[in-house]
């Protein structure tokens, strides 16, 4: 089954505008004095609401881009008109909801964290608190390094073409 | 390679079973699928069936390094893909192979 290249690169460009925003809604709890962002960042765990959010930015928005670009340049240089739907639409799917996975938990773990490293708590007890965010947050890793290779392998598939 | 597969049949016997339908997946793949036009890839399946046996082998890989107790509702999650790909993969292969004798 195949789909149009120009019908690939809006999709990823829709979907890069929309992890835009998605990342500008995240970065708004900076500005709320009362959830002390700047304070619980300098603590240890608070690395972790970095990753999460640099991962939204690289992956999310620069990495869509950067497959909307590619697809383009394909449809340019090889002029190739059609690709595979299946895999498309895997890789669209499978990296979008790890971007959103790894974002959110590693984001949500790390505030959590930081705030009780900033209550005073012991190093065991705060890994006791952030438990929860690490395994959602390594199969979102997962399905973004899947959905990234079926990227790769689709785009080798129809240069080949 | 070996060993972790050999580290998942002991957790879970019943593994065997999709480890051989991956590899009769992959025959099946180059001498079927390849030269012929098939409605359903075996593929996605078997890509579905690994994806759920690096995923169970990491848990149980993490609940061994941590000692953590929590983790049997991820293990289940992964025992379902897995169960969810093996199936795919013994559903598909007949199904394919039955439309191409039709043919």
């Amino acid at each position: 089954m195949l789909i149009n290249l120009e019908q690939i690169i809006k999709y990823f460009f829709q979907i890069f505008l929309i992890n835009t925003a998605i990342t500008i809604i995240v970065a708004i709890p900076v500005l709320i004095p009362s959830l002390a962002f700047p304070i619980l960042i300098t603590e240890w765990p608070g690395i972790y609401i970095i990753i999460g959010f640099f991962s939204l930015i690289i992956c999310g928005i620069l990495g869509f881009c950067g497959w909307a670009i590619t697809y383009f340049l394909i449809l340019k240089i090889y002029k190739v008109e059609f690709t595979n739907r299946n895999l498309v639409f895997a890789q669209i799917v499978l990296c979008e909801s790890g971007i959103l996975l790894t974002a959110i938990f590693m984001y949500w773990g790390g505030y959590v964290g930081a705030s009780a490293a900033h209550a005073g708590m012991a190093e065991f007890v705060i890994g006791e608190i952030m438990e929860f965010a690490v395994v959602p947050s390594g199969l979102g890793i997962g399905l973004q390094i899947a959905g990234n290779l079926i990227g790769l392998i689709n785009v080798f598939s129809t240069i080949k073409k | 390679m070996l060993d972790s597969i050999y580290f998942l049949i002991l957790i879970q016997p019943y593994l065997y079973i999709s480890l051989v339908i991956i590899l009769i997946g992959f025959v099946y793949y180059i001498l079927i699928e390849r030269k012929n036009e098939v409605p359903y890839s075996i593929l996605w399946s078997i890509f579905l069936t690994l994806f759920g046996l690096v995923f169970f082998y990491l848990l149980n890989q993490l609940e061994i390094q941590t000692f953590r107790e929590d983790l049997e509702p991820w293990k289940d999650l992964s025992l379902i893909i897995i169960l969810f790909g093996t199936m795919f993969s013994g559903i598909i292969m007949p199904l394919n192979i039955k439309s191409l004798r039709k043919k």
